[in-house]
């Protein structure tokens, strides 16, 4: 029985190896890219206020609500549940704070001299 | 779309130390992603999803654990890896019980990673195709599986992880891995029985 589970896992391994082997070369590009994107984030240092431990417990209370307003007064047809289904995946974006860290915006603000002297003296 | 090593390091301000972590952790990614994806396409079964999902993984592990040492990125990058497919995997359950219980799908959406495989290689035409059908009966076995035996296979038998660092990637614990991986193997040889008998 262990040698026929030997076998299965090996040849289990050898195909999965040869389907890396043989990903074709737009894929790799795309792999490449997404490396040298995730590698730029080591010269773009995250704001310090997203790290917030308050802001999760936010997020979190903010879904709870839609769920409970959702289940209390459910949408009456079905393009209302896509829309709905829809609002919930950003919420789970925001969530992860996927989207709040991409706003370029927030960065800007926090580079702005005249905001941080005014925030520093104030 | 990204900056050069050196450019990286030097706008850290610290050449040596910034430009090693980097180099290093380029390296380390490049070793992993091409079996990173293949892991998320199994997960997933649609190649863009799986390519946004190994992106985020990456980005993840640069934005929370470049400082930490080389040595603990690997458990820590299938640890992400596997979250993020299992985040989109429940995403695409509620979207699916959401859509059903009004009569609509999104079934069309998921395609059959073979369907956009690469095409046939140098070698022998036949051999390839072999190699593909077994491949897809593996492909189609693996989906059929719960999915923490699918992870604990994938991660052992794909990316070569130990079960100290396979336990680590999905959380649970060794014994667990043990018990998870077993259970594929049994039901993956019920499965696969009739094609590789």
């Amino acid at each position: 029985m262990s040698n026929e589970g030997s076998e299965l896992e090996r040849r289990s391994r050898e195909l999965l190896h040869a389907s890396v082997a043989e990903l074709d070369e737009a894929t790799r590009a795309r792999l490449a890219a997404a490396r040298r994107a995730a590698l730029a984030e080591l010269s773009a240092p995250r704001p310090r206020w997203l790290n917030a431990p308050g802001l999760a417990a936010a997020a979190s209370v903010a879904a709870a609500l839609v769920a409970v307003a959702w289940l209390q007064r459910p949408p009456a047809d079905a393009d209302a549940v896509v829309q709905m289904a829809s609002a919930m995946d950003d919420l789970e974006l925001l969530l992860e704070y996927e989207v709040v860290e991409d706003l370029d915006f927030y960065d800007w603000l926090e580079q702005q001299p005249e905001l941080r002297d005014a925030g520093g003296s104030g | 779309m990204g900056a050069s090593l050196d450019e990286l390091g030097e706008s850290l301000g610290d050449v040596d130390g910034a430009g090693t972590t980097a180099a290093a952790l380029d390296q380390f990614l490049r070793e992993v992603e091409a079996r990173a994806f293949r892991i998320a396409v199994l997960g997933i079964r649609d190649r863009d999803e799986a390519l946004d999902v190994v992106q985020d993984a990456m980005i993840r592990l640069v934005r929370g654990y470049a400082h930490v040492p080389s040595a603990e990125w690997p458990p820590l990058f299938y640890r992400i890896l596997i979250n993020r497919i299992r985040d989109w995997q429940r995403r695409r359950t509620v979207r699916r019980r959401v859509l059903a219980f009004f009569g609509t799908n999104d079934e069309g959406e998921e395609q059959d990673p073979l369907q956009s495989a690469p095409g046939p290689a140098d070698d022998d035409p036949a051999e390839h195709a072999a190699r593909h059908q077994a491949l897809a009966a593996l492909e189609d076995a693996l989906a059929r599986l719960p999915e923490r035996q699918r992870e604990a296979f994938v991660l052992r038998n794909l990316e070569g992880l130990d079960v100290a660092d396979t336990a680590a990637a999905m959380q649970c614990s060794e014994g667990s891995v043990k018990t998870h991986y077993f259970r594929a193997v049994q039901r993956l040889r019920e499965l696969l029985g009739e094609h590789w008998g």
